[in-house]
């Protein structure tokens, strides 16, 4: 007896496949990609390995640097807004400015997708708690600047830094305060 | 499904690594004292008899007095002011000085004026933060038969951050 000879439709299907994968793999294909095209148009012959997209290059983020104000005397209170260009502090209120240690913006780093647009989230505010004490003060208003204007360099990699606005209370115990804040990077 | 399922996990697991990435960073700030300044002895450039021309008391900041003009050696309390400060470590700071003060004596009796003030730091100088001693000398202008008594003013020191 002669063995059934299989039947093959536009997309080649093989026995054994459900007769909707070719419109499951076209609902696929349907959806955007924002880095690139597939690599090959769907026909006979194709396979899976001609069917996978060119992948974005994975973000990767790291801090290259803390956020630091300084020191200060709060003097009345007020607050010091660390603006991401140049580690310049600006004060309202009385607050007098140590020199030494010196402000610091954040520093981060990011590798990704050549040429590729991305966002950056930062948080509405971060709390700062004083070492060895549950003193407080909160950081807000971040804000960020990039050197390459949220763009990955065509190299692959981009930095951009972060500063904020500090908040001193008028009788602000004398200690050390930190806290930890998140970014977050996506692609555009 | 043999064909699709490694199709859809392809593009599944290809999609979380391009989504983005998070990293934490710390924020930290140090709130420091105040800078204190407290008066350790006050300026005396002790007795001098002025003659019909008077003159000029000036008091080194080391204590050592020197006389200009028409005026005889009396003695007394020879002593620069002396000011103690403490300030946040870190701190660029400067003192500042008035350029005269108006010394007062007896009732009825011209004022004399005080000026060049000079300022000297005890040890090393003025720290940039930390205790230091600081002591300050001047001049005083002593008038033509300037009336007995004893004169005296009030010398206003600032202590100003950079």
């Amino acid at each position: 007896m002669t063995p059934p000879v299989p039947r093959r439709g536009a997309l080649g299907r093989r026995p054994g496949l459900h007769p909707l994968c070719p419109l499951v793999l076209a609902c696929l294909c349907a959806v955007p990609a924002p880095a690139q095209p597939w690599s090959a148009p769907l026909g006979p012959g194709s396979s899976v390995t001609d069917l996978a997209p060119q992948a974005q290059a994975p973000l990767s983020l790291s801090r290259t640097q803390d956020l630091s104000f300084g020191s200060l005397i709060p003097n009345g209170g007020g607050t010091v807004t660390l603006r991401p260009q140049g580690n310049q502090r600006r004060t309202t209120g009385s607050i007098v400015l140590m020199t030494t240690p010196p402000a610091r913006c954040a520093q981060f780093y990011i590798t990704g997708e050549k040429n590729a647009a991305y966002s950056v989230m930062l948080p509405d505010s971060a709390l700062l708690t004083r070492d060895g004490g549950s003193e407080t003060m909160a950081a807000g208003a971040f804000v960020l600047k990039s050197e390459n204007s949220n763009k990955i360099h065509g190299s692959g990699w981009d930095r951009f830094t972060v500063g904020a606005t500090l908040t001193v209370g008028a009788d602000q115990r004398v200690g050390v305060y930190t806290g930890l804040w998140y970014v977050t990077v996506a692609y555009e | 499904m043999v064909f699709c399922l490694p199709a859809l996990l392809g593009l599944l697991l290809a999609v979380p690594s391009a989504l983005g990435d998070t990293a934490t960073a710390r924020v930290g700030a140090t709130i420091v004292e105040a800078a204190s300044l407290q008066t350790s002895a006050a300026l005396s450039w002790g007795q001098v008899t002025p003659g019909p021309a008077g003159g000029l008391v000036t008091l080194a900041p080391g204590g050592t007095r020197l006389l200009r003009g028409d005026l005889a050696e009396r003695g007394g309390l020879l002593r620069a002011a002396c000011l103690r400060l403490a300030t946040p470590t870190g701190a660029a700071y400067s003192l500042l000085l008035p350029a005269s003060v108006t010394l007062r004596g007896p009732a009825g009796a011209p004022a004399m004026l005080a000026d060049s003030f000079v300022l000297r730091a005890g040890g090393a100088g003025l720290p940039a933060g930390g205790a230091a001693v600081v002591y300050i000398g001047a001049t005083a202008h002593i008038g033509p038969n300037q009336a007995p008594g004893l004169y005296c003013g009030d010398l206003p020191v600032s202590l100003c951050y950079h």
